[in-house]
């Protein structure tokens, strides 16, 4: 089936019939430039369609059903890239204007590389009810589907602008994934509002990445806070190396000299140090009970 | 009561086993008006369906055939953590209990729950294993990829096993379940001593909140007593452990109901293990399960990459629990599953007992 590219002068003559006002098509991703602006007309057993873009100077022609003719218009005339869901969602929303049924528009889901059967229309309904500001995140793959969709569920009933307004642009991707879902988990954990959350992240000093983790994770800030204290007072910070989250007690020093005199000098610095520490009452935080049970009872 | 009844919408079948006495005793007990469709190779028919990865689509499509591979493989255990010398027969693939947490969301991609039907092959693998290695103490179970017993009311697999087992000395075999379907168990007797049937167990407010289509915990009480009177020995799994409001009394509870109606000599292992998960089963659960808390506490990244709970909170749960059996008198070998050497020398749960039992005496 091939298409043929025919002026609107002539699309006039033919009978428009379920035509779309689509001004919507001019700004898909075509193939080439020549191809931008093109109304898609089909022969759909006598009745003609139409995609309409009164900007548009030519339509593509197809002696074919409209199924079939949306399917070759999307293939010959557009470039489909992995994740472009702004395409896709503008696709499922033509081909719904459009008329086609249910199952004619699942078989379109795998050319623009949408999920599959309800699967897909799960996902489309879902970023339907989604607020434009949330929408054009995900569109701009600023933030992915599957976190912009645990946020939605969660906080579905309240004003999640509010929150999507104080994160800032410059943060990435992941970031912007990671606050969504711990955002999420909060609320789940404490049922915190977003509001009070809001209120949180703006009296803090810290950026809104480690301040929600810090909620998020309030024992292991307190573990970790407790951790990095002791490490400055024996002057090691940045010289241990440890399990992040002190699943074991294998801590490894790094030490750089040039020669022995070197190394016997800073040893004896470390010892000094360490003695230091010891004899001002300085609690081993290297022993993890200590660290965990002053952690707990400091909360 | 049991709240699964197993209905299926599509049922697909091997064509090699197409006339199998298990096929035709399984489609006996759940045809009822559904379309079956014959298939040469259970291989190629994977790869033409997309993967279901939801459990609830999952188990409504059965298929029926052989499986390829190793028939008894060795749990595959934590890279960095104590492994409790399990092996497994994957006998059922596939489960419609639909736990939250369950790992299977995240290991299964096939669009059907699998039985496997040849269960000769699987006896005459076993009995080679066995009749090789007489002074090795096998522990096995059918509980990884699926419940062991959730389809047993129409594969009637209960009966063959505890028969077959009943000739070896040097196995011990173990129903996992979080159901009370033990209709079939009742109807024959353990001679042997060598039939465990575990039970996960958990407060009912998880039961309900977390495992959709599980017995409730006095159903899987009560059917821990009816197996006792008639000679099983029985096994606990606190697995997963989770944390949620009021911890202590939840799972004090559940301790003091479980050891008020059942002896503590007939249970033969406990084991314990704090709820975890990967990358890939947070995926799956956020997606499947979108309003369960269990993914709101504070975990860390271990060795194996799996999460878990903060060391301090995992040991707090592990601690009370051991503690809270010993009031309730348990003298039970308990076990860790899955958990570091960290947690294991902190507390310590094991006894002599269950260094020979499960560890074949080397932890």
């Amino acid at each position: 089936m091939l298409g043929k590219i025919i002026s609107n002068k002539d699309v006039s003559e033919l009978v428009v019939s379920g035509a779309v006002d689509g001004s919507f098509t001019s700004d898909l991703p075509y193939k080439s430039e020549i191809f931008r602006n093109l109304n898609l007309v089909c022969n759909n057993s006598g009745k003609f369609y139409l995609l309409i873009d009164n900007r548009a100077e030519f339509s593509v022609y197809y002696d074919a059903p409209l199924c079939d003719s949306v399917k070759r218009f999307i293939t010959d005339f557009l470039e489909m890239k992995q994740n472009d869901l702004r395409t896709s969602y503008r696709l499922i929303d033509i081909s719904l204007k459009l008329g086609l049924e249910k199952g004619e528009i699942e078989d379109i889901f795998k050319i623009i590389r949408w999920k599959a059967g309800d699967a897909g229309w799960e996902y489309y309904n879902k970023i339907g009810t989604f607020s434009q500001k949330l929408k054009d995140l995900v569109f701009d793959n600023k933030v992915s589907l599957n976190y912009a969709l645990l946020f939605v569920k969660i906080f579905e009933n309240d004003a999640y602008d509010d929150f999507l307004n104080i994160v800032p642009d410059t943060i990435t991707f992941s970031e912007r994934n990671l606050i969504l879902e711990r955002v999420a988990e909060i609320s789940l954990k404490n049922n915190a509002s977003l509001d009070e959350i809001i209120r949180i992240v703006q009296k803090s000093k810290e950026n809104i990445v480690d301040t929600i983790y810090n909620i998020r994770n309030p024992l292991f800030t307190k573990i970790n806070s407790i951790f990095n204290v002791f490490l400055k007072k024996l002057k090691l910070t940045n010289k241990v190396v440890y399990d992040k989250y002190f699943e074991n007690e294998n801590y490894k020093l790094e030490i750089h000299f040039k020669n022995i005199d070197n190394l016997m000098n800073l040893l004896e610095k470390r010892k000094l140090d360490l003695e230091n520490y010891v004899n001002n009452g300085g609690k081993d935080y290297f022993i993890t009970s200590n660290l965990f049970s002053d952690s707990a009872s400091d909360e | 009561m049991n709240k699964i009844k197993n209905t299926f919408n599509n049922i697909f079948i091997e064509t090699k086993f197409k006339r199998h006495h298990k096929t035709l005793e399984i489609l006996d007990n759940i045809v009822e008006n559904q379309e079956i469709r014959y298939i040469d190779d259970i291989l190629s028919f994977m790869k033409d369906n997309d993967g279901a990865i939801n459990p609830d689509v999952r188990s409504k499509t059965l298929f029926l055939g052989g499986m390829r591979g190793e028939i008894l493989r060795k749990c595959p255990g934590s890279y960095g953590h104590i492994c409790c010398n399990y092996s497994v027969i994957n006998l059922y693939i596939g489960c419609p209990i639909n736990c939250s947490y369950c790992i299977l969301q995240s290991y299964l991609n096939q669009p059907a729950t699998i039985i496997n039907v040849d269960i000769e092959n699987i006896f005459s693998n076993l009995r080679n294993i066995f009749s090789a290695s007489k002074d090795r103490l096998f522990r096995i179970g059918t509980g990884e990829l699926g419940d062991s017993l959730v389809y047993d009311d129409i594969t009637n697999y209960s009966i063959d096993f505890v028969n077959f087992f009943t000739e070896f000395d040097n196995a011990i075999f173990e129903f996992k379940t979080k159901t009370d379907k033990i209709a079939n168990l009742l109807k024959i007797i353990p001679n042997k001593g060598n039939i465990v049937v575990g039970f996960s167990v958990n407060p009912d407010i998880i039961i309900n909140s977390e495992e959709k289509n599980a017995a409730a915990l006095d159903d899987r009480i009560n059917a821990m007593r009816l197996l006792i009177q008639k000679g099983y020995l029985i096994a606990l799994h606190f697995d997963p452990l989770i944390l949620i409001d009021n911890f202590e009394y939840e799972y004090e509870t559940v301790i003091k109901k479980i050891f008020l109606q059942i002896e503590s000599k007939k249970i033969q292992w406990i084991s314990l293990g704090a709820f975890r998960y990967t990358t890939d089963l947070k995926k799956a659960i956020q997606s499947n399960y979108p309003d369960t808390k269990i993914l709101a506490e504070e975990f860390a990244l271990c060795e194996d990459k799996k999460f878990r709970y903060l060391r301090p909170v995992r040991a707090q749960l592990y601690k009370f629990i051991l503690n809270t059996l010993k009031s309730a008198r348990s003298d039970v070998p308990v076990y860790f599953c899955m958990e570091s050497p960290q947690i294991w020398n902190e507390l310590k749960p094991h006894n002599e007992q269950i260094k020979k039992i499960v560890f074949g005496d080397k932890i």
